[in-house]
């Protein structure tokens, strides 16, 4: 076995802590020296490592058959070259030679066909980017042939690490692929190999000394240690006692004091993937709400620079459409949001015929908010003060999370639901599920909850998903924008900014692609 | 007719010199009182509860409005501005407004779980206590259900699937604190049914309700009393850690919620954290000191010495 016991790991951990007080700034550094061990915090711990069922996945284990750069182009990895035929229907990809499995099988076309259609029946996301997928082809080891029914414009973006999640089909063929034990120890093809896993503390990669790309990666060692809490992460952190963190792992309103220490650093980059937005739903059944002039009082009633300095730290830009600005080839910039006028508000109510009762309401709402992320919960507390303002009273009803899913997808007891239902990597990821009158359904979380329904709107989401012609398709997104922007199914807030804290040693983390936090750990060096 | 009427007589008698029910329990109780004033403990206990629960009547007055309303530019510190004497929190909610106002939740979470729990407690127990047989060993494997289970986390699963409000807060409390005094009126029933002045009571054809309600009760009375001082104080510990988890009433302001939102900016204002402390702190040790002397006081050793 090569497990370390407690001792031993402390015993890492200290040999590894090499933090000098005075550390400057090592921005010119003339050694790359390889080697060290790199520890990384992460928030919750995945159930499993290899993202068949939209777990999460670890790309630095799993490798990745294209990156995505920071401009949302894709970059060659395992695949090394691709052509789309004219019609936008028949992908073909030159796979990279010479690349083995950790267990050293040969990588082939066969392993990503495999995960193409394995994904297609078992991820709940790939499911839609697979869906028109009618044939794959492997007429060689290294080449592989993708055949769509339909344009697939959406495809590229899907196939990083963070996406699809590519299969070794010698481990997984006729296995079960729930309980493969793969799931919980993996092999890929990655710059790191998975050593161990001690469940509820950590879990260890190391150098995978037969990557394809000889010179990396550079750090020997990664320590991935699970911290739920907040707080303590900070602890860690500000002790040494942990490197890296991505996906916000410090409070928000610590940030400022990490960088004042000079010994921290802040990234934003990496998640433009995610499309990050954080917006409020309306339940269109409710009579109140069921008004225009209702729904346009209250986006009138947000301040939206005060939520973002309230519940953000800052850390957030206005989003008023549904399309968040880091998705640029489709963000409508020229909408705004509903300015921010209480007294604009009150007349609209007025005018909608709710005025103020004896006690100075006009009526009471029931909101929830998705408590898989701290901020939500500050962010319903703005929003019962800033609806209290005009008149609105509202009642915040905390749920814990599967208690959340149940009682507002399935039973409805909000009114208006405080969430943050991301873009993703693409329109048809993040916007087809909560606006598609089809995704009225009942139980199903993340659907279209609100009840919108607008055929003008379904046909524009179902022809854009398959247009072909860039400008078209931004035109369809464009036109969908302004039509809920209209419509306000959805006040959309902000698109907020996860962050990743670093040690001023850890350099090269985020060095080109965004995975989502999920770093691929390649290039990351320590200096000491 | 003639019947009932002795029996009123004689059932007077039943409480004469002897008996002892009413008449020496009056006089013992005015004499309780002094004795729990002079305990100094008690005094401190007391003062600090009555400034608690002056703080709690004023709140409306001094602080009117919503408590959690934006008031101000946040995170401002105590003293920085004379508007928000003890500062203001992450949203700019003032600290003294939620002070005021949080007691009055910590006071009434307090107080009606504990008036709950002794209530189903009490009736539970005295049955149990009372009548003995299979009905007691009945009652008794109920309750030892309910003690074998960690109270806090059946609270804290009772409110996350109900959903968490100043109410549920309170019926989740007293379901998970009724079991004490449950035990302890069972206790106290046992001993005292085999009293004289309850085979008296018995003899002369009071029923089962009369004799539970006014000839018991009043008798196992000193030692719930305490135990219930304690309970209040241990409901305002559980109001405060069930709101620091976040499974608080969201729709009113509460110290343990305000420790909660204050923890995540410890380092740097520490004050969001230790000012609803301080107040938990000091109004669950006023209550601890007022159990204490209520203890001394009540308990025969002692109030002999």
């Amino acid at each position: 076995m090569t497990g370390i016991d407690r001792r031993t790991f402390g015993k890492l951990l200290a040999a590894s802590t090499f933090v000098s007080a005075d550390l400057a700034v090592p921005a010119f550094a003339q050694t790359k020296a390889k080697g060290g061990t790199l520890r990384v915090v992460v928030t919750a711990e995945q159930p499993s490592f290899v993202d068949l069922f939209g777990n999460g996945a670890i790309p630095a284990v799993q490798g990745e058959l294209v990156s995505i750069d920071f401009d949302m182009n894709p970059q060659p990895s395992l695949a090394e070259r691709w052509d789309i035929t004219e019609d936008g229907t028949v992908y073909t990809f030159h796979l990279r030679k010479g690349v083995k499995w950790h267990d050293g099988r040969p990588f082939t076309s066969e392993d990503v066909a495999y995960s193409f259609e394995t994904l297609r029946e078992t991820h709940p996301r790939r499911r839609n980017t697979f869906a028109n997928l009618v044939a794959v082809e492997t007429p060689d080891a290294h080449t592989l042939v993708a055949r769509f029914s339909a344009p697939a414009p959406y495809l590229l973006g899907a196939l990083s690490g963070v996406g699809t999640a590519i299969l070794p089909k010698h481990i997984y063929k006729g296995t079960d692929l729930k309980t493969n034990p793969n799931n919980r120890r993996p092999i890929g093809t990655g710059p790191f190999l998975f050593k161990e896993w001690e469940q509820g503390s950590h879990y260890v990669l190391e150098r995978n000394p037969d990557y394809w790309d000889t010179a990396k990666p550079r750090v020997e060692r990664i320590i991935v240690r699970v911290i739920p809490d907040s707080a303590a992460r900070a602890a860690a952190l500000e002790t040494g006692e942990i490197d890296i963190g991505h996906g916000s792992p410090i409070p928000y309103g610590d940030v400022e004091r990490f960088l004042a220490s000079k010994r921290f650093g802040v990234e934003t980059r990496g998640y433009e993937l995610g499309g990050n937005l954080h917006q409020l739903f309306f339940n269109l059944d409710n009579s109140f709400l069921k008004e225009l002039k209702v729904r346009q009082a209250i986006a009138h009633a947000l301040d939206i620079d005060r939520l973002i300095k309230v519940v953000w730290n800052g850390y957030a830009i206005p989003s008023p459409t549904a399309i968040v600005p880091d998705l640029r080839n489709f963000h409508d910039s020229t909408l705004k949001h509903y300015a921010y006028d209480p007294a604009r508000a009150t007349k609209l109510l007025d005018e909608a015929g709710f005025p103020r009762a004896a006690n100075g309401k006009r009526a009471t709402l029931n909101l929830t908010w998705n408590p898989g992320m701290a901020q939500q919960r500050q962010a319903a507390e703005y929003i019962r003060y800033a609806l209290g303002e005009v008149g609105i009273e509202v009642k915040i009803l905390n749920f814990e999370f599967s208690t959340y899913i149940q009682k507002v997808y399935t039973e409805r007891v909000f009114d208006i639901d405080v969430q943050n239902l991301n873009n993703g990597y693409d329109p048809t990821d993040g916007i087809d599920r909560a606006y598609l009158s089809s995704n009225i359904k009942k139980g199903l979380p993340w659907s279209n909850h609100t009840h919108y329904s607008n055929p003008e709107v379904d046909a524009l989401l179902t022809s854009a998903a398959a247009e072909r012609d860039p400008a078209e398709r931004r035109r369809k997104y464009v036109e969908f924008q302004r039509i809920v922007h209209r419509d306000l199914p959805a006040v959309n807030l902000v698109q907020f900014q996860r962050l990743t804290m670093f040690n001023n040693r850890v350099n090269d983390h985020t060095p080109y692609a965004a995975r989502l936090g999920s770093d691929y750990f390649d290039r990351v060096y320590l200096e000491d | 007719m003639a019947l009932a009427e002795m029996n009123t007589t004689l059932a007077e008698n039943a409480r004469g010199p002897g008996a002892g029910e009413f008449a020496p329990s009056r006089k013992r109780r005015r004499s309780v009182f002094f004795t729990v004033l002079r305990h100094s403990g008690a005094l401190v206990g007391l003062m600090v509860l009555g400034a608690i629960i002056a703080m709690a009547a004023t709140a409306p007055l001094i602080r009117p409005g919503d408590p959690l309303a934006l008031a101000g530019t946040p995170l401002l510190w105590p003293g920085q501005d004379l508007a928000h004497p003890l500062g203001t929190d992450n949203m700019g909610r003032d600290v003294l407004a939620g002070i005021m106002h949080g007691a009055r939740v910590s006071l009434l979470v307090g107080v009606a779980a504990t008036a709950l729990g002794v209530l189903g407690g009490v009736s539970v127990g005295a049955v149990a206590g009372y009548f003995g047989g299979r009905i007691d060993n009945l009652i008794v494997r109920f309750i030892e259900i309910f003690q074998t289970i960690p109270g806090f986390v059946l609270l804290v699963v009772l409110v996350a699937v109900i959903q968490p409000s100043i109410w549920t807060v309170i019926i989740g409390i007293a379901l998970t604190s009724w079991d004490t005094i449950a035990r302890l009126t069972r206790a106290e029933f046992r001993t005292l049914r085999q009293q004289d002045y309850v085979s008296a009571a018995r003899s002369v054809g009071y029923g089962d309700a009369h004799i539970i309600l006014r000839e018991i009760i009043p008798n196992a009375l000193p030692p719930l009393v305490v135990t219930a001082t304690i309970m209040v104080a241990s409901a305002i510990l559980s109001e405060s850690a069930l709101a620091f988890l976040g499974l608080g009433d969201p729709n009113s302001v509460s110290w343990g919620a305000m420790i909660g939102t204050g923890r995540e900016y410890i380092r740097t204002h520490w004050y969001l954290t230790a000012i609803p402390g301080g107040f938990i702190v000091a109004t669950v040790f006023a209550l601890n000191l007022i159990g204490d002397a209520l203890n001394d006081a009540l308990s025969p050793h002692l109030a002999r010495t």
